[in-house]
């Protein structure tokens, strides 16, 4: 009684490691397996096999074409062979499928065909287009026309720019679970062998496709990553910008018109930074104002102005003038004794950061530096800044 | 074995640059929900280890947003601090730096209006900023296709404003061109995902050229360049109101849908109705559920599930929720029928039944 029952303990803990599944892949002894297991189509078999199995076949295999980064460096021509080499190759498995059949007819021998045909298009048309200097920019030589999902092994359908069909969709699926209906056949069996030939010349095939589109990708990632770095700029290395200032540059860059479907792909930044309302401080020197209110903190507010942040698009292309990035219409406020404590000007900004504003209040012109520009002085002349500071709070402190 | 990469682009709201690793609405990270989940089912463990079978990247925007929004901040210290001298010239620019501290306040108490609304605005309420968001995400994402699309699958798991988002950084993926000396190029012929799954999506409600919104290449295909992806998953509760607000809806252009993909149902769009926890709205609330994670798992990565094994990830997680676990104490009290019972013994057994239910109920 001990014994079943222990027996019974085992064997139940058996089935309940096989339920639960330890976390795995197909092993090696799965990978080469000559028939299907249990409650497993084909198709469902090869899938798994593509993802576990091949490793560095396919990789092999593309180098085995000859098309490995040198040579098709140096003749993008290596491809249109490779391909037409693939294609034999699934003509080598129509073949050997064909010679399974027995009392069941073989389906793969067709799709093999198929995949035959369709990677001949990639070379013929790969071939013309590398003569005539045009590629199409989705080819049947491309990695998508050759990708399958995780889902079933399935290749899309090619069309041209037009919309004409180059390629048909080519469904393996149906074909493969067919000349398995019978596990145990000898078709089967056969099928089983070509399909993992089959899988590995899908990969090869992938890889190819991936061959070409690495230039592009590569350049598509490199030219992103140039207009991230353009934003960046504008944001944080121009002039700075606040929310009323986004909302009149967006209007008046049209971005409000501008689909956001994208249809362009990404978008650079706006040409023209436009300030509304803008406050900031600078430090004014009045000449007209009396002693000791010559020099004084100012608070100014663009009304209304406009910066050419990217030094590519200032407005005047001379020497030095090329410095002057922007323009603006300014109201400015100065706590001043004896002149108006409000005026309007002109403010003129370099170099994104730098910045001199003229402004009139009543008949006293006043002229000021943004804080950016007093730092860089003050940098410059530090002592006569400290000495300058130190007389403006005293005065300020004895009001 | 082949790594399945996938692009996990957050929503609205606070989330760190590793946000799938991070604790979501108090309870564990996306990350450690989906590795527990598929930990669960014979159908994902039979494909191998979750942490080398999968990979997960936290695809972030939320720290450029905060990056724009200290730009503000660090404007307004600087008036502040050079017209401290000066009441009335610092009491002229009050209207702006007083909105800023406000805003300040906001964000140092995590109030939903910085962490949330603030993203909303800058997103749906600047075109320029959101064209800035779109490349600085779309640049996380053509990086890691350019890195990783020789070696195994890719896949986008979008949520809330990252479905909008996701949709745009796709659309401008797709149409960006490269000049070659053999004619314009773009991804179309070179790149396809494998599998998008849109939680929550505000993709449409987020949309101002919604005309066209149907009609681009975020949808599955099985032509090659005119879809993003093979299988499509549009989630949204039925209870939760982001989704559901000018929700997506892809029969609303017959065009859209490929009638191979969906004779296939490799396009799905997924309702589920129970509530695990108060935040409907989380990733983690949505994932937890098998009726979205097992069809995560079939489209995304071929898991084969049977009817029995759904059927009872379904019957596990009802009872679960706080409403399952109410009715399985209600059909425990049905159980306790006094009525026929006469001796005092009986009474006592009855409570003490009673007492345990209630006890042990959790």
């Amino acid at each position: 009684m001990r014994f079943v029952s222990s027996a019974r303990c085992v064997l139940a803990a058996l089935l309940a490691a096989a339920w639960l599944g330890a976390a795995h892949a197909l092993t090696a002894e799965e990978c080469k397996r000559a028939t299907l297991p249990d409650a497993t189509t084909l198709s469902q078999y090869l899938r798994d096999y593509a993802q576990d199995c091949l490793g560095g076949q396919a990789a092999a295999g593309v180098r085995a074409l000859g098309v490995g980064a040198a040579a098709a460096a140096r003749d993008a021509s290596v491809f249109v062979r490779a391909w037409h080499q693939l294609a034999d190759a699934f003509d080598r498995l129509a073949r050997s499928a064909a010679s399974a059949g027995g009392e069941q007819p073989a389906q793969m021998p067709k799709a093999y065909e198929q995949l035959s045909g369709r990677a001949r298009i990639a070379s013929r048309d790969l071939g013309k287009e590398l003569a005539a200097k045009q590629m199409a920019d989705v080819g049947v030589y491309g990695k998508v026309a050759w990708q399958w999902p995780a889902r079933a092994i399935v290749l899309g359908d090619v069309k041209d720019a037009k919309g004409a069909l180059i390629a048909p969709l080519v469904d393996l699926d149906p074909p493969l679970d067919a000349d398995c209906s019978r596990p145990a056949s000898a078709l089967c069996r056969q099928a089983l062998a070509d399909g993992r030939q089959l899988m590995l010349q899908l990969a090869i095939a992938q890889d190819l496709g991936e061959a070409i589109g690495k230039p592009t990708v590569e350049a598509i990632a490199a030219q992103v990553a140039a207009k991230n770095a353009l934003w960046d700029t504008y944001l944080y290395g121009s002039k700075p910008m606040l929310p009323f200032d986004f909302v009149l540059t967006d209007l008046l860059d049209g971005r409000w018109k501008q689909s956001d479907q994208y249809p362009q792909g990404f978008r650079e930044p706006p040409r023209t930074q436009w300030f509304l309302l803008h406050p900031a401080v600078g430090v004014e020197y009045a000449s007209a104002a009396v002693d000791g209110e010559k020099m004084k903190p100012v608070l100014y507010v663009e009304i209304v102005g406009a910066n050419r942040w990217n030094p590519r698009d200032r407005w005047i292309d001379l020497p030095l003038l090329d410095r002057l990035s922007g323009v603006s219409l300014i109201a400015s406020y100065a706590d001043r004794v004896g002149s108006d404590n409000s005026g309007v000007g002109v403010l003129l900004t370099f170099d994104n950061i730098y910045s001199v504003g003229i402004t009139q209040y009543g008949s006293t012109t006043g002229v000021f530096l943004t804080l950016d520009l007093a730092n860089f002085y003050r940098d410059e002349l530090r002592p006569s800044y400290e000495s300058f500071k130190g007389d403006l709070s005293r005065r300020l402190r004895a009001r | 074995m082949a790594v399945h990469h996938v692009l996990c682009i957050h929503g609205i709201g606070k989330h760190s640059d590793d946000w799938v690793d991070d604790k979501d609405d108090g309870g564990p990270s996306l990350r450690a929900l989906l590795q527990a989940t598929w930990d669960q089912y014979p159908a994902t463990k039979s494909k191998g280890a979750f942490d080398q079978r999968v990979k997960l990247h936290s695809i972030h925007y939320d720290d450029e947003i905060n990056k724009i929004f200290a730009t503000w901040e660090e404007q307004s210290k600087k008036l502040k601090d050079a017209l401290a001298l000066s009441p009335l010239l610092l009491d002229q620019v009050a209207w702006f730096t007083e909105a800023i501290d406000k805003a300040s306040a906001a964000k140092g108490d995590n109030d939903w209006r910085y962490t949330h609304l603030m993203d909303l605005l800058l997103f749906a309420g600047l075109p320029s900023i959101q064209d800035r968001l779109v490349t600085y995400v779309g640049a996380q994402i053509v990086d890691l296709v350019k890195r990783h699309a020789a070696s195994g699958p890719i896949s986008v798991i979008a949520h809330s404003m990252g479905t909008a988002m996701a949709h745009k950084v796709i659309q401008a993926l797709y149409h960006e061109g490269v000049d070659t000396p053999m004619g314009r190029q773009t991804l179309k012929g070179d790149f396809q995902f494998e599998h998008l799954c849109m939680v929550a999506n505000t993709s449409y409600a987020l949309s101002r050229d919604r005309k066209n919104h149907y009609k681009g290449i975020v949808r599955p295909s099985l032509t090659a360049g005119e879809g993003c992806c093979f299988t499509f998953l549009n989630v949204n509760h039925q209870l939760d109101p982001v989704g559901r607000f000018q929700k997506f809806d892809a029969r609303k252009d017959p065009a859209w849908l490929d009638p191979r993909i969906e004779g296939r149902g490799w396009f799905r769009d997924l309702e589920p109705a129970r509530i695990s926890s108060k935040n409907i709205h989380a990733i983690t609330h949505y994932f937890r559920d098998p009726a979205v994670h097992i069809p995560f798992f079939e489209l995304a990565f071929d898991a084969r599930f049977t009817d029995a094994q759904r059927g009872a990830a379904v019957d596990a997680f009802i009872a679960s929720t706080p409403e399952g676990k109410f009715k399985a104490l209600k059909s425990q009290f049905e159980l306790l029928d006094v009525t026929s019972k006469g001796s005092i013994r009986d009474l006592i057994e009855a409570v003490r039944s009673f007492r345990d239910a209630i006890r042990l109920f959790s």
